[in-house]
């Protein structure tokens, strides 16, 4: 399987190369990939507690007869 | 007229004459034509002189050529307190990442980035390569929900610098990204702002700030998508001292 491509740009010089990671570029790549795999899963966990916390917010107001029709309109004074 | 003194004796008139008679009009000019120089041959003389050309190839040596004049004001522009500001070139890229590098000699660097629709990703910055834990952040949004993005992160193994371009056609991100005090003995401080215009027309931004807890001066920024994604763009950097 190739390996992802990465570039070189000396300023200096104005050299640049285009070449597959090595094998050290290619180990950080896999720790790299695995951090953002986690940071998705960790946002995603947050992202449904919000969104469970306030569903849970909802289902009081509706008990007690604010709809979320009611809320609109009380936005709006 | 000649009058013969002895008749028959010592010199005649037509002797003295002889001895004295000057050179005739046509002779003196034939003579002079022929020893002084004409203007013709004056000219040629001046022009071939190797001396002109000894004096052009010294005045060519001493004066500086059009490009370098240009390149010294282009260097020089923008500091009008002094210091020189230097354009370090740009470089387009579609990889998984983009290390510049040959920045060691500058106190300030500037990039300016745009980075290509349908990127749906976020994307970090490392400096030197380093891949420990050196790197505190913090984003703000500039519209909409001003929670989204915040920070601050700390202890990240890479600094945050631009969050997801929408993928659709004409979408690009633009940003400027500054970093300060890259050959000093302290730790380095990052700033910079991204922004894109969305589907609607509506410009939206973030803001981002950090710093890198070394005090190394900076060889090389790296670029990468998360996760060491692709992303494509193109990049123009400038430093100065």
């Amino acid at each position: 399987m190739n390996r992802p491509n990465i570039k070189f740009f000396n300023v200096e010089t104005q050299e640049e190369i285009i070449r597959e990671m090595n094998d050290e570029e290619y180990a950080q790549h896999l720790i790299d990939k695995e951090a953002a795999e986690f940071r998705a899963a960790e946002a995603a966990a947050k992202q449904a507690e919000i969104d469970a916390a306030k569903a849970a917010v909802h289902e009081k107001l509706s008990e007690l007869g604010i709809t979320p029709e009611l809320i609109e309109v009380i936005k709006k004074l | 007229m000649a009058i013969d003194i002895i008749p028959g004796v010592g010199p005649q008139n037509s002797d003295i004459a002889a001895a004295v008679n000057a050179p005739s009009a046509a002779t003196i000019a034939s003579t002079v034509a022929s020893s002084v120089p004409t203007l013709a041959q004056i000219n040629t003389a001046v022009n071939t002189q190797t001396n002109n050309s000894a004096i052009a190839t010294a005045v060519a040596g001493a004066v500086p050529t059009l490009a370098q004049i240009t390149s010294t004001v282009q260097s020089n522009a923008g500091s009008p307190f002094g210091g020189t500001w230097t354009n370090l070139g740009s470089t387009n890229y579609n990889t998984n990442s983009v290390t510049i590098s040959g920045l060691s000699s500058y106190r300030y660097l500037r990039f300016s980035f745009i980075l290509n629709n349908g990127e749906s990703n976020n994307y970090y910055i490392r400096l030197n390569g380093d891949t420990a834990t050196n790197y505190l952040s913090v984003v703000q949004s500039t519209v909409g929900n001003p929670n989204s993005g915040a920070g601050p992160w700390s202890g990240r193994a890479s600094l945050f610098y631009m969050s997801t371009v929408p993928n659709g056609a004409g979408h690009q991100r633009i940003g400027v990204l500054e970093i300060f005090g890259t050959n000093s003995g302290a730790y380095k401080t990052i700033a910079g702002e991204t922004a894109f215009i969305d589907s609607g027309g509506y410009w939206s931004g973030r803001t981002f700030k950090g710093t890198w807890i070394n005090t190394s001066a900076i060889s090389s920024v790296t670029f990468l998508g998360d996760g060491g994604s692709a992303h494509s763009g193109t990049i123009w950097g400038q430093g100065a001292n």
